[in-house]
C-alpha cells in the first residue's frame, strides 16, 4: 500500500510564508555524524545552553543568520540512530519533534545531518522525519570521509529522490555551510516526496492509531501518522519528565494491537522496520557510486591488531605503561627546575623582610602552599599530551571496545567504560557522561563507582608520596612508574569490584548489551591536542592561584593563631595549639591506626574541598615546623617529619597507606554535589561518602596493620 | 615594617581570603558542578559563558 507523504495544505505554506517570524529549525542526525560541529559552525558563539526541565539532557539553541540577514534560531537535538527512544536523550529527541514536550517548540524545519560514509545507516533516521511532513534539509556531511572510503554519493540523485534539498558539506573544514544558510534561508522549502510501501497488515493498525493520535492528542495528521508508525515498532517504552503523556484511548489502541499480533505470532514490528530497511537500500543503490572495490579500510585493518583479543590487551598495556614512565622520565628536569625556583624565592623574601606574620604568610602561607602545586604542572602537562593524542587518533574509543568484556563480567558494559575513563581527568564529566547510559540501575551504579577512578586531581598526592618514599637520584623512573600504576589500576579493580557487588545487591538486573560505533583512525592534529593541553595547564595553574592559594592562606593563619604564650616555643608546639592542630588532635585517635598523626589530619580535613589541597596543606604544616632562614623540599621536610617518640612519620608504608586511602576516600566536594545533582537525592551522595571512606578506612588499617606485623 | 603591622597586615590577608572562599561556596551552592574547573568544557562552551555572563 502506497501511503502518500507529502500533502499539506497550501493555504498553511502560505500563512507560513506570510508570517513575519523567523523558523525555528531543529538539526538532527546520528551520533558521529558532525551534527555539533555543523551547528557550532553556524551559530558561532551565538548559543544558548540550559537543560530540558526536569531531565539531565543539555538543550542548546543558536541563532544563525539568512542571507537577508535575519536571524535563525536553530535548537541542537540529541543525537540518535532512529526515533526509537532507548536514552532519556533520544526520547526528548522524538519529544520534541513530535511536539511532546510544553518547554519547546515543535520545530517548523528540519535539518538532517547525514554521515556520507555510511548513508544507509544514517538514513533510517532521516527516513522516519520525512514521514513527519515538515520541510526538512539534508546536510550530507563528511563527504570527504566518503571519498576516502572510496564512494562516490549523488546528491543531486539523493534530492531528486527524496524531494528536499541536499547539501553537500565538510563541517570540519567549513564547507558546503554557504550552500546550508542559502537553503535555510529559502522562505518556502519543497516537501518530501518519498514514498515506501507499509506492510498491507499493519495499515489498519496504522490508521487507527492515526486518527486517535489526531482527535486525542491534537496532532497534525502527518505528525500523527509518523507517531503512529513508531508507537508501533517501540511502543512508546521510553517517557522522560516535561513529556506530555499520550491518552488513554491511544494506549488502549496501542495495546489491543500488540496483543492482537503477540497472540498472531506474527512480529509485524520487525517487518515494519525491515519494509524501511528495504526502501532505504533502494534508494542508496541509485545515489551511491562504488569508485573502487571495497576491501578491509585502513581503520580496519590496524583494528585487527588493537581490537585483537589477545594482541588488543598487549598495546593497551603498553600505551597506559608507556604513558605512566614518560611522566616520571620527561618531567624531572622541569620539576628540579621549579623547585629550586619556589625554593630560590622564599629565600629572597626571607632575606628581604624582617621576621613577622606577614613573612611567614608569604614564605609559608603562599610560597609554601602553591609552590608545590605548580611543582606538577609538567606531569600534568605529560598526562594531558598524551591522553588527547589517544582522543585525537580515535584509540580512546578501542579502549572502550577492549574494555566491554571485562565490563561485562562485572554487570556493566562498555558504554559505562566511557565515563569511567573520563573520571580519570574528572569524575564530575564522567558523571555528567552517565547520562547517555538508558538503563537507570546501570546508570546509578556508574555514578557511584566513578570517583574510585583515579582523577588527575589525585596525581599530586600520588607524585608527592612516590617522591617521599623513592627518593629521585636512587631509584629509577621504571619503578614510580610501576608504584603509580598500581594506584591506577587499584582504583580501576576497585570500580570494578564494587559495580560487581552493587549489581547483585541493591540493583540486580541483566547486563545490556553494547553497540558502539568506532570512528575512522586520523592523524593527530598536534594543534588541537596542544590547545588542549595548554586549556588544562591553565585551568591547573587558575585552580593553584585561586583555590588552593585561598585555602593556603587561610590553613596558614589555621596553623599560626591563636599564638603559644611561650614565644620560645618550636615550630611543632606552635602548631599543636593552633586551632588546625586541635582539629588535628580530634580526628588523630581515627586516623592513628592508620599510621596518619594529627598533621596528616589537617591534610585530609582540608583536602575535602579538592584532593591536590593534601600537598598545599603539608607544604603549610610542614614549611611551618621547619627552619624559617634554610627552606628545605617538601618531600624532604616531609621525610624528616618525627612522631614525638622521635620515629619517623612518612615511612615507606605510610605513604603506600596514603596513596591508598587516597585512592577510596571520597574526597571532593564537587563530585557529591554533581551527584546530588544527577541523582535527585542525598540519599546517593551520602551512601557515596560512606562507602567510598569506609573502605578507604578499612583498606588503610588492614595494610597499615599487616605492614606493621612484618616488620615495615 | 614592624611586627605588629605585619600582624596586621597578614590577618587583614586573611580576612579578605576567607570571605573569597565564602563568596565562591555560595556560588558552587547556587549552581552545583565543577564550574568548568575540571577542564571537561570545550574552548567554545567557555568563550559561551563568559559571552553569557555579559
Amino acid at each position: 500500500m502506497k501511503l502518500p507523504s507529502h500533502i499539506t495544505s497550501t493555504a498553511r505554506r502560505r500563512a507560513e510564508s506570510a508570517s513575519d517570524r523567523t523558523p525555528i529549525y531543529a538539526m538532527v542526525g546520528n551520533p558521529n555524524s558532525g551534527k555539533t560541529t555543523l551547528f557550532n559552525a553556524l551559530t558561532g558563539l551565538r548559543q544558548k545552553v540550559g537543560n530540558y526541565p526536569g531531565v539531565t539532557v543539555e538543550k542548546k539553541i543558536g541563532t544563525t543568520w539568512s542571507q537577508h540577514g535575519k536571524p535563525i534560531q536553530v535548537i541542537d537535538l540529541p543525537g540518535a540512530y532512529s526515533l526509537a527512544a532507548r536514552s532519556p536523550d533520544e526520547a526528548v529527541l522524538r519529544d520534541v519533534l513530535f511536539g511532546r514536550r510544553e518547554d519547546t517548540p515543535q520545530p517548523d524545519r528540519i535539518i538532517c545531518v547525514v554521515d556520507a560514509a555510511n548513508l544507509e545507516r544514517n538514513l533510517y533516521l532521516v527516513h522516519q522525519i520525512l514521514d513527519l511532513g515538515r520541510p526538512v534539509i539534508v546536510a550530507l556531511n563528511m563527504m570527504d570521509m566518503a571519498a576516502a572510503a572510496g564512494l562516490k554519493v549523488d546528491a543531486a540523485a539523493l534530492e531528486r529522490a527524496l524531494g528536499v534539498p541536499v547539501i553537500p558539506c565538510e563541517a570540519v573544514h567549513g564547507k558546503g555551510l554557504v550552500g546550508l544558510r542559502l537553503a535555510m534561508s529559502r522562505v518556502e522549502l519543497p516537501l518530501a516526496r518519498h514514498r515506501w510501501d507499509v506492510p498491507a497488515a499493519v495499515a489498519p493498525a496504522v490508521a487507527e492509531l492515526q486518527a486517535s493520535l489526531t482527535d486525542n492528542e491534537g496532532r497534525a495528521p502527518l505528525v500523527a501518522r509518523a507517531e503512529a508508525l513508531l508507537l508501533l515498532t517501540d511502543f512508546d517504552t521510553v517517557r522522560v519528565a516535561g513529556s506530555r503523556p499520550l491518552s488513554a484511548r491511544t494506549h488502549e489502541i496501542l495495546g489491543n494491537w500488540r496483543q492482537r499480533w503477540e497472540s498472531a505470532g506474527t512480529d509485524w514490528a520487525a517487518t515494519l522496520i525491515r519494509s524501511r530497511y528495504d526502501s532505504i537500500g533502494g534508494l542508496c543503490q541509485d545515489v551511491v557510486v562504488r569508485t573502487r572495490e571495497q576491501g578491509p579500510s585502513r581503520s580496519d585493518r590496524i583494528d585487527a591488531v588493537l581490537c585483537h583479543s589477545f594482541w588488543g590487551w598487549v598495546v593497551f598495556g603498553a600505551i597506559m605503561t608507556a604513558l605512566l614512565f614518560s611522566i616520571f622520565s620527561l618531567a624531572e628536569g622541569p620539576m628540579d627546575w621549579i623547585e629550586s625556583q619556589t625554593t630560590a624565592l622564599k629565600g629572597l623574601v626571607n632575606g628581604a623582610m624582617a621576621a613577622g606574620d606577614l613573612r611567614a604568610l608569604l614564605t609559608e602561607g603562599i610560597i609554601g602552599g602553591v609552590g608545590p602545586i605548580i611543582k606538577f604542572l609538567p606531569q600534568i602537562l605529560i598526562l594531558f599530551f598524551f591522553v588527547g593524542l589517544l582522543e585525537n587518533t580515535g584509540y580512546m574509543a578501542r579502549a572502550a571496545f577492549i574494555m566491554d568484556r571485562p565490563m561485562s563480567k562485572v554487570g556493566l558494559n562498555g558504554r559505562s567504560f566511557i565515563p569511567l575513563l573520563g573520571s580519570y581527568a574528572c569524575a564530575i564529566p564522567g558523571i555528567m557522561a552517565t547520562r547517555t547510559i538508558e538503563n537507570a540501575k546501570d546508570r546509578l551504579v556508574t555514578i557511584l563507582v566513578a570517583p574510585l577512578m583515579s582523577c588527575s586531581a589525585r596525581l599530586p598526592v600520588y607524585l608527592l608520596m612516590i617522591a617521599t618514599l623513592l627518593p629521585g637520584d636512587a631509584v629509577s623512573a621504571g619503578k614510580k612508574a610501576g608504584l603509580m600504576l598500581l594506584m591506577y589500576a587499584l582504583g580501576t579493580f576497585g570500580a570494578f569490584g564494587f559495580a560487581w557487588l552493587f549489581k547483585r545487591t541493591l540493583f540486580k538486573s541483566a547486563p545490556p548489551h553494547m553497540i558502539m560505533e568506532l570512528p575512522p583512525y586520523q592523524p593527530p592534529r598536534l594543534r588541537e591536542i596542544l590547545r588542549q593541553m595548554l586549556g588544562r595547564a591553565w585551568l591547573f595553574l587558575k585552580n593553584a592561584g585561586t583555590i588552593i592559594l585561598a585555602i593556603s592562606i587561610v590553613l596558614w593563619a589555621l596553623t599560626t593563631y591563636p599564638k603559644h604564650p611561650d614565644p620560645a616555643a618550636t615550630p611543632t608546639e606552635q602548631i599543636a595549639h593552633s586551632f588546625a592542630g586541635q582539629a588535628g588532635h580530634l580526628l588523630e585517635p581515627v586516623i592513628k591506626p592508620l599510621g596518619f598523626d594529627w598533621r596528616i589530619g589537617i591534610g585530609l580535613i582540608t583536602s575535602f574541598a579538592a584532593r591536590e589541597v593534601f600537598v598545599s596543606s603539608m607544604g603549610v604544616i610542614f614549611g611551618v615546623a621547619g627552619a624559617d632562614e634554610n627552606p628545605t623540599p617538601l618531600r624532604d621536610a616531609l621525610r624528616a617529619a618525627r612522631w614525638p617518640d622521635g620515629a619517623p612519620l612518612f615511612t615507606p608504608l605510610v605513604c603506600l597507606v596514603l596513596m591508598i586511602y587516597y585512592v577510596f576516600a571520597m574526597q571532593c566536594m564537587s563530585t557529591v554535589a554533581v551527584v546530588k545533582r544527577e541523582t535527585n537525592s542525598w540519599r546517593w551522595p551520602l551512601f557515596q561518602i560512606f562507602y567510598m571512606t569506609g573502605t578507604a578506612w578499612l583498606f588503610c588499617f588492614v595494610v597499615y596493620q599487616m605492614g606493621r606485623s612484618l616488620g615495615y | 615594617m614592624s611586627a605588629r603591622t605585619q600582624t596586621i597586615v597578614a590577618l587583614a590577608i586573611v580576612a579578605v581570603t576567607v570571605a573569597l572562599l565564602v563568596r565562591i561556596y555560595v556560588q558552587k551552592c547556587r549552581k552545583p558542578g565543577c564550574g568548568g574547573d575540571c577542564g571537561a568544557l570545550s574552548p567554545e562552551v567557555k568563550k559561551l559563558q563568559a559571552r553569557l555572563k555579559k
